[in-house]
């Protein structure tokens, strides 16, 4: 193991120290239990936190569940080898992260984005998913930013309740490591709608960056929002995934949201980036065709893509040639528009060691770390 | 400049447009409300016939949600790709690096003289 560890040390570029993981997911320990100390007694019973009967343990109604993808991954989506030595789920236990992907991959900073509460877009109570995200935002506070600097936080909200949302955006304000709010999405708005507005308002006058991220988009009381509508299998879901972070980018720029708020930064993550080449073309070219029904927007949207909005690195396709990905990367200007991140600790990871091989020496610095440090400017370390 | 005769007034008016030669350049006329225009007829982007192009005004906004309406039958918006163009300066609206030449109109007793040279010199 140490063999190992010394390994992965010795493989990090001088360019790739200090990386910024924009993409990190925390889970809970023992599911919804692990929220039980930062919810009321009664949200603990309206979630059956408490004693339950034996006889009724393995009906699916008996168990109180943040609605999720419908289906079986192996490893419940994570890598094995990321399982804390001390027992529980990957990502479940701060020290073993901070061992096992911050230091091992000598990384400046990560930031945790949702685990179990990715897909909350998908609870149709939002008593309860307000609930749910208030003690998460908690959990994570208590449990993971007060145990390293290096580990920020993203607030979660949940977007069924907007005065609520912004009430949970304005209690974390102040807090040194919360570093963006990540909307979990819903069906029934693109994200670029005004309904959202308030939490884009809250957000960018506290100077947190809203993020997006995939996981509500079949869940619960969420209609599929992929292309295809209900994918039949997780292969056909997870390849079509970016066509909802395109749909959802191109909301974003014609919305008019980044003219109402100057201060506005929008980050697209873990939905990919080899469409966007085409997304920016694309968007451009009905922008100076259809001008007159946003008129609004001033500019053609790939400067609002440069100016506003950034992409995770993760996952990183992979082209045959190498250099295609090269390529592209110039065509995304990925000086300014691209952040690293590893998904830590799902099976798709992109861990530095690998990643720096497939980004051009000269974009490393930006990419792995001065493009995050731009667009979160609240980072503690 | 010289101008060159291209039709009547009349004419153009009951058409609404028109595509003339002048001087070996094909030019599309437009009689609005707003006056009488000449614009090179091949776009910039596609070569599109702009002589096709529909006419109308310039959609503005103090802000999202916000819809204001000016230069009333002063922009056309081409045929093909539908980018709209003022007609008195040949700019694209959306495209501050298209511009097509515009050519200055003289009406001398019911006729219609277009001058030989384009009243902007940039051409995308």
């Amino acid at each position: 193991m140490q063999q190992e560890m010394e390994r992965s040390l010795a493989k990090i570029a001088p360019e790739a120290v200090g990386a910024i993981d924009a993409d990190v997911h925390p889970y809970f320990k023992e599911g919804l239990h692990s929220l039980a100390p930062y919810l009321s007694r009664a949200m603990q019973e309206r979630m059956g936190l408490g004693p339950k009967p034996a006889y009724a343990a393995a009906l699916a109604a008996s168990d109180f569940k943040i609605p999720t993808l419908p289906y079986y991954i192996d490893g419940g989506n994570t890598r094995a080898d990321n399982a804390p030595p001390a027992g529980g789920a990957p990502g479940s236990d701060p020290t073993f992260l901070v061992e096992d992907l911050i230091e091992r991959y000598q990384m400046g900073a990560v930031i945790l984005n949702g685990g179990n509460a990715i897909s909350l877009g998908g609870m149709p109570d939002p008593d309860a998913a307000n609930a749910i995200a208030a003690a998460h935002n908690d959990w994570i506070a208590e449990e993971w930013l007060a145990h390293d600097k290096r580990i920020h936080g993203a607030i979660v909200v949940a977007p069924r309740d907007i005065p609520a949302s912004v009430e949970e955006i304005k209690r974390w304000k102040n807090h040194p490591g919360m570093v963006q709010v990540l909307i979990p999405e819903i069906s029934e708005h693109a994200i670029g709608h005004r309904y959202f507005w308030p939490i884009f308002k809250a957000a960018s006058e506290n100077g947190l960056p809203v993020a997006i991220h995939p996981g509500g988009q079949t869940a619960g009381a969420n209609a599929s929002m992929l292309p295809t509508l209900a994918s039949a299998t997780f292969a056909e879901h997870w390849t079509n995934l970016p066509q909802v972070g395109q749909g959802q980018l191109i909301s974003m720029l014609l919305c008019g949201a980044f003219e109402q708020f100057p201060d506005l930064r929008y980050v697209t993550t873990e939905y990919g980036v080899s469409w966007l080449p085409s997304a920016m073309w694309r968007a451009d070219a009905a922008w100076k065709a259809f001008r007159k029904e946003v008129p609004w927007a001033r500019k053609p949207p790939s400067e609002y893509i440069l100016e506003r909005c950034r992409f995770t690195t993760q996952p990183i396709d992979e082209p045959a040639n190498r250099q295609n990905l090269a390529d592209l990367f110039r065509m995304i200007h990925a000086e300014r528009t691209l952040l690293f991140s590893t998904d830590y600790p799902h099976w798709d990871t992109d861990l530095p060691d690998e990643a720096q091989k497939k980004i051009p020496k000269d974009l490393r610095k930006r990419v792995f770390q001065e493009n995050a440090r731009a667009i979160y400017p609240r980072l503690r370390v | 400049m010289e101008y060159l005769w291209v039709c009547t007034e009349q004419e153009l008016k009951e058409a609404g447009r028109k595509l003339v030669d002048v001087d070996g350049k094909a030019v599309a006329l437009f009689s609005t409300v707003a006056g009488i225009f000449a614009i090179s007829n091949r776009c910039p982007h596609h070569a599109a016939p702009l002589v096709f192009s529909r006419v109308s005004g310039e959609v503005t906004s103090e802000g999202p949600g916000k819809f204001g309406y000016d230069k009333d039958q002063r922009i056309i918006a081409c045929p093909w790709h539908r980018r709209e163009i003022d007609l008195d300066t040949g700019e694209f609206l959306a495209d501050k690096k298209m511009c097509v030449p515009t050519y200055p109109v003289k009406i001398e007793n019911g006729e219609i003289l277009v001058g030989t040279q384009p009243r902007i010199q940039r051409q995308s």
